[in-house]
């Protein structure tokens, strides 16, 4: 996966807030393992968050860094790994390509 | 990503809300109707009682409250009755919950609906749980 990917949340997945943590349920059938439930800590929510609107990894990494005052290249490397899990399962996914007038 | 068994899960979620009166689990009768109307049964309206239909919620008002579910944070949700499939706009309102994100049970006798991949195919993928009840084994059981 490279810096310039860009991600955005599955539409097979929703995500419930549920004792202050927020929960991801797939509702159809494309994520991975489909049986499981996925939480996320502090950082994974804010990655959620971030991912409402298609986003590059290296747009996740800045914003790690900076909310949590972490070593940028360190905050890169962590994301990339964590967004390759979330792709991997299917709870995040390449962006369909928007339609521009005169296509 | 780090795995925790279902059992686990639960508890943990049920531990961290406990006092803090959030209804984490919502229990739905649809009907009071049912095919078998049951003699022991206190939801064993006949199928075709009008005025226990009318008395139910309608399919909006059942979008309603699950929207208002969410907003409390509940999260496990059984739906029952009587019969639930005596609604034929069950599986829109299972449809409905399901996009919510819930984790839903259906208590059914499966006198109406017998296919459990009926459910599947046009509400989604998974349905975690399904009670089938068996509670009468001859007529003298029912009226």
């Amino acid at each position: 996966m490279t810096r310039e990917e860009t991600l955005v949340r599955s539409r097979a997945v929703v995500a419930r807030v549920v004792a202050g943590e927020t929960l991801i349920v797939p509702v159809r059938a494309k994520v991975g393992d489909l049986a499981s439930i996925y939480s996320f800590n502090g950082t994974g929510s804010l990655i959620w968050k971030l991912l409402e609107l298609p986003r590059t990894v290296a747009e996740l990494a800045t914003a790690v860094a900076q909310a949590y005052e972490v070593d940028p290249a360190r905050a890169e490397q962590d994301v990339t790994s964590f967004v390759s899990e979330m792709k991997s399962v299917g709870l995040v996914e390449v962006p369909a390509p928007v339609a521009m007038a005169g296509d | 990503m780090e795995q925790l068994s279902y059992g686990a899960f639960s508890a943990d979620l049920h531990q961290r809300q406990a006092g803090e009166r959030v209804p984490l689990q919502v229990s739905i009768e649809v009907t009071r109707r049912c095919p078998l109307e049951c003699l022991h049964c206190y939801n064993n309206l006949p199928m075709g009682d009008m005025e226990a239909k009318q008395r139910e919620l309608t399919k909006e008002e059942h979008f309603r409250v699950l929207d208002q579910s969410v907003e409390m944070g509940s999260f496990w949700l059984l739906y029952t009755g009587g019969e639930i499939f005596a609604r034929k706009d069950f599986l829109e309102i299972y449809a409905y919950a399901k996009k919510k994100g819930f984790l839903i049970t259906l208590f059914t006798n499966s006198t109406i609906i017998m296919n459990r991949s009926r459910i599947t195919s046009r509400s989604g993928p998974r349905l975690p749980s399904r009670s089938r009840s068996t509670d009468a084994r001859g007529r003298r059981t029912r009226r």
